[in-house]
């Protein structure tokens, strides 16, 4: 499961476009969301996140 | 592997225009992006909540008007891509702490009847200031999307005749020096002093009076536009044009290597380890400590020791994006709010201090601030909800603070940003917490994080001084685009014409065509 914690993410929003599987959204509640039907943990936002704000658990 | 005649690593507005006109030319190029997006510093995303667009970065788009690019719309971003512009009526709104306001407009009668509300003899100054400024300004606009002319000759021209030299004698002075001759009244100084520092100058450095002669004639000739949608509008329709050109594009592609074979670079290597080959050349459109020793090993020591002498501009800024219920509302007058810009200012002793707290590293006291206020969506209603609206509400900021280095941003963010809205609530009268749907905040520290090619926070590349202009931009032997690898060039922002949205890859691909024997003249002219 993709977690994004929000007091590490300065919402550059670079993840949302780097998800292969459009998992990633900006949410009505102004915070980076994973919708997890869709994610398959391959950890291309993990790489990419400049704060290491997101991190993958079973 | 795949292979491509021309790879261009770094899809910013300036890597996107060489790579048009290369497309354009016929060659089979493609674009390498690290981020899932094009655009680099002109993007246009939803930061805060869903539906609010803002300009990540860049907003006004004014040097680039001047830039055959769209002047005569070389590429079709105007006439077949979308790209489309609003010029407002007035650039800048000016307010002064007793809320009294200058505005700036791109009508010069205009400007100087609010400059005389203080000084008859400022606006006459200011008159003449800008159309002596004239012939100089023609000068540089003409040299500014080609490749550059030798810093020397530039001087050397102005040597040549006494108004000339006037002007070259002005040039090495400081903003403050030139501001204190020409004009009398506090209010008339201020405004232009704020002005001058846009290009990240502080303005009683020697040799900033240059952008006094420059950005504020520039204003009246080549009025700021904004695009609709957003500054990545224009990204947007350079991506356009060059898939229709045949180019390829590819994002989260992100270049570790570039390789050299016989002499030549011949490849990339990609965050993935794919290599892809180019036939005749490889343009980085990067900041060259990027590129210089991480991405190529092969120059020699007194090379890499010039690249570690670059120098960067003395100060970053912090800049806060929200999504507003309403736009703000001005005790300055409505007027106001129909502004690009909207700059509530300091006295002048304080705008003084601030470019000193910035250059020891200290957070600016609230009495030193002056902002910068962009609230689009009341000129573009597109980027936002019915009725709502988005603010771009910016602060030069030091970005290495003298206590905690860059880091200690991440600890301060937020409290220095509720003090930047602070200043922007004295001069308002419905920016509370009520009015404010979602705010997000980028330090100078973010802005490198979002983007490497903004080394140590410079928002406009390698700092914009006498000694890194034109052809020494940003040191003598890479100004002309070519590097001591062959097949290897530079483009972007650290190089001339520097920083800002100019469309600048204009220059660089002049050079590129005259070493690849493609005539540039005939690919304008289809
Ligand atoms: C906060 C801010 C506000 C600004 N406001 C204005 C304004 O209002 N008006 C104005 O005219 N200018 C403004 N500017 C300046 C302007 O945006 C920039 O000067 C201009 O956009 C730079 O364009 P560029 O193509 O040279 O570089 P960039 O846009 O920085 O492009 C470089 C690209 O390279 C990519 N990249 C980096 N490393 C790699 C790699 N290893 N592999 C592949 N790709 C890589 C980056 O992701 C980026 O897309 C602002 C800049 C900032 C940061
Ligand atoms: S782990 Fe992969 S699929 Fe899941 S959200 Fe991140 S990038 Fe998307
Ligand atoms: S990449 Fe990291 S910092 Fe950027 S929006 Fe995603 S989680 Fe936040």
């Amino acid at each position: 499961m993709t977690a994004i914690d929000m007091k590490i993410c300065i919402k550059c929003t670079g993840c949302i476009d780097i998800c292969p599987e459009s998992a990633l959204f900006l949410g009505e509640d102004a915070a980076i969301k994973c919708d997890y039907e869709k994610c398959i943990s391959c950890g291309d936002c993990v790489d990419y996140c400049p704060v290491n704000a997101i991190s993958i658990n079973d | 592997m795949e292979e491509y005649d021309v790879i261009v690593i770094g899809a910013g507005h300036n890597g996107l225009t060489v790579a048009g006109y290369l497309a354009k030319a016929g060659l089979n190029v493609c674009v390498l992006e690290r981020a899932g997006f094009i655009g680099g510093e002109a993007i246009t995303r939803e930061l805060t909540v869903p539906g609010f667009k803002h300009d990540r970065s860049s907003s006004i788009h004014g040097l680039i008007h001047a830039n055959p690019l769209l002047l005569n719309d070389e590429l079709g971003l105007l006439s077949k891509h979308g790209l489309k512009y609003i010029f407002p009526d007035s650039n800048m709104s000016y307010i002064f702490p007793d809320e009294t306001s200058m505005v700036s407009y791109p009508d010069l009668d205009k400007t100087c009847q609010q400059i005389a509300q203080f000084s008859e003899k400022d606006a006459d100054t200011y008159r003449s200031f800008c159309e002596e400024s004239k012939p100089m300004l023609d000068m540089l606009v003409a040299g500014m999307f080609n490749p550059p002319p030798p810093l020397g000759e530039f001087y050397a021209q102005l040597d040549r005749s006494p108004e000339g030299q006037q002007i070259l004698r002005h040039l090495f002075m400081s903003g403050y020096d030139i501001v204190n001759k020409l004009f009398e009244h506090e209010k008339t100084k201020i405004a232009m002093l704020k002005f001058m520092s846009e290009p990240m100058v502080a303005p009683e450095d020697k040799g900033t009076a240059f952008y006094l002669y420059a950005a504020i004639p520039l204003s009246h000739y080549f009025p700021h536009g904004i695009p609709i949608g957003g500054s990545g509008m224009l990204s947007e329709a350079l991506g356009s044009a060059i898939k229709t050109y045949g180019g390829v594009i590819k994002v989260a592609s992100e270049v570790k290597k570039i390789t050299v074979k016989g002499g030549r670079a011949a490849s990339v290597i990609l965050a993935s380890g794919e290599e892809i080959s180019a036939r005749r050349a490889i343009v980085a459109n990067l900041d060259p400590r990027l590129v210089f020793p991480h991405m190529i090993s092969e120059t020699d020591k007194g090379f890499a020791a010039r690249i570690a002498e670059i120098q960067d501009p003395g100060f970053s800024a912090i800049l806060q994006h929200m999504a507003l219920n309403e736009a703000p509302k001005w005790k300055a007058g409505e007027h106001i709010g129909k502004s690009i810009s909207i700059e509530p200012l300091c006295w002048l002793e304080n705008l003084r201090r601030l470019f000193d707290d910035l250059r020891y590293g200290l957070i600016p006291s609230p009495e030193n601030l002056a902002p910068c206020i962009f609230c689009t969506t009341v000129l573009d209603p597109t980027r936002a909800p019915a009725g709502k609206h988005t603010l771009y509400l910016w602060h030069y900021m030091p970005y290495f603070l003298k206590d905690g280095g860059p880091r200690k941003w991440d600890e301060i963010k937020t409290q220095v940003a509720d003090m930047v809205l602070d200043k922007m609530r004295l001069h308002t009268t419905n920016m509370g917490p009520e009015n404010i749907i979602a705010r997000t905040t980028y330090s100078p520290i973010d802005y490198e994080r979002m983007n490497p090619n903004v080394v140590n926070g410079s928002i406009l590349g390698p700092g914009s001084y006498l000694h890194q202009f034109f052809s020494h931009r940003p040191i003598p032997e890479l100004g002309q685009y070519r590097t001591p690898v062959e097949g290897l060039y530079m483009s972007g922002q650290s190089f001339h014409p520097g920083g800002s949205i100019t469309g600048g890859g204009r220059a660089t691909v002049q050079v590129i065509m005259a070493d690849l024997k493609i005539d540039f003249s005939n690919v304008i002219k289809q």
